[in-house]
């Protein structure tokens, strides 16, 4: 063959190499690319990341002081939404310092489950609720099926029956709003309170 | 009736706001409150509730439809007192019934109609079974104010033969 097309012969077989491997390394990225979604989207994923058993953690109000306490059996936390399902929860808010705040008060039920960057709290199945009585305000307890807590504002509702007891009056009706800060509660549904006569002492809950 | 004042007061409602600060509660919806043999109806009801444990009531009605009260006489028989207004008062200290504007009290014995009172206020003291009407809504008599009327059944039984005789005739 003459000199020059040799030299043709050997260059395109290069430059040929040359665009495989170009090809070769973006298959490549490809690759890496598509297993880097699969690995997102695993059925693995919406599995818990850490589960802390008997545990309790305390959340700090913008002051800087403790404002309530979560503690319960078990907690598993789940990082798809950030959210983390207790069980047996125990949910103290405690006294402020202000004179006006009010008394500490202690939240059970069996499940529990804390969202939304820990600014709502849900508890389900046998909710009980007593805050002790204080020099301004009188002692509160509270039955029912499912509540929903929001710490930071202090306020809870749940829209499903509910038997309350304030002081010596009891009151149970359908569907509740209480903020603690200004310690109203709206009660819905067509209840009913009863106001013992004087001097009469607090019935149980029914 | 005497005995209403050792019973506990139970008020059914539609929905409350409970403010435990004030200790205030108010009632809306067909608020039906029964306290003993006394049973009070309205709209809208706010009870307060004194440190001593007294229930002050205020029942307000919506228009048209008059908040009403009736409660047992100690008495013999079976005397009612039935009473409507615009809005009731009832203080669980002394317990006095106080309606004002448009008021109606009735005594009814059985199923005799009874006496018939009505001004623009009545006050009914439970325990002394004491009415006093005046003629404005406010509680105080102005002369030239509001009318009242008093209706007094005829009593005994001389009275009744006599209404029936003219019709055998």
């Amino acid at each position: 063959m003459r000199k020059k097309t040799a030299h043709r012969w050997r260059l395109s077989l290069t430059m040929l190499l040359f665009v495989l491997v170009a090809l070769g390394t973006f298959w490549l990225v490809e690759l890496m690319n598509q297993s880097g979604q699969e690995m997102q989207a695993d059925r693995h994923r919406n599995e818990p990341d850490y589960i802390i058993e008997h545990f309790s953690f305390v959340r700090m109000n913008q002051a800087g002081q403790p404002s309530y306490i979560i503690s319960g059996d078990k907690l598993t936390h789940l990082p798809l939404d950030d959210s983390s399902d207790i069980e047996l929860p125990v949910v103290r808010s405690l006294a402020g310092k202000e004179p006006g705040r009010q008394p500490p008060m202690q939240m059970h039920a069996a499940r529990g489950r804390v969202d939304r960057n820990n600014s709502r709290v849900r508890l389900d199945g046998d909710v009980n609720v007593e805050r002790s009585a204080s020099a301004a305000s009188r002692a509160m307890r509270l039955k029912t099926e499912s509540l929903t807590v929001f710490p930071d504002d202090d306020t809870m509702e749940t829209a499903l029956p509910v038997a309350l007891s304030l002081g010596n009056a009891t009151a149970n009706g359908v569907g509740m709003r209480a903020n603690n800060a200004t310690r109203q509660v709206q009660l819905g549904g067509r209840g009913q309170l009863l106001l013992p006569p004087r001097g009469a002492p607090a019935p149980p809950l029914k | 009736e005497k005995a209403d004042s050792s019973k506990p007061t139970e008020i059914k409602f539609d929905n409350v706001d409970i403010d435990d600060v004030k200790q205030i509660q108010t009632f809306t919806g067909n608020v039906v409150l029964t306290r003993g043999t006394l049973l009070m109806k309205a709209a809208k009801a706010v009870v307060t509730q004194s440190p001593e444990g007294y229930q002050y009531a205020t029942l307000t009605s919506v228009a048209g439809v008059p908040a009403t009260f009736r409660q047992k006489r100690d008495g013999a028989g079976d005397q009612w007192v039935e009473g409507e207004a615009e809005r009731i008062e009832y203080d669980g200290k002394i317990e006095l019934v106080k309606l004002f504007s448009k008021a109606r009290v009735k005594r009814i014995e059985g199923s005799k109609p009874g006496d018939v009172v009505e001004g623009e206020f009545i006050s009914y003291d439970s325990r002394k079974e004491f009415f006093s009407v005046k003629n404005t809504p406010t509680g105080d008599s102005k002369p030239g104010a509001g009318r009242g009327t008093m209706v007094i059944q005829p009593s005994g039984v001389n009275a009744a033969p006599a209404a029936s005789t003219p019709a055998v005739k």
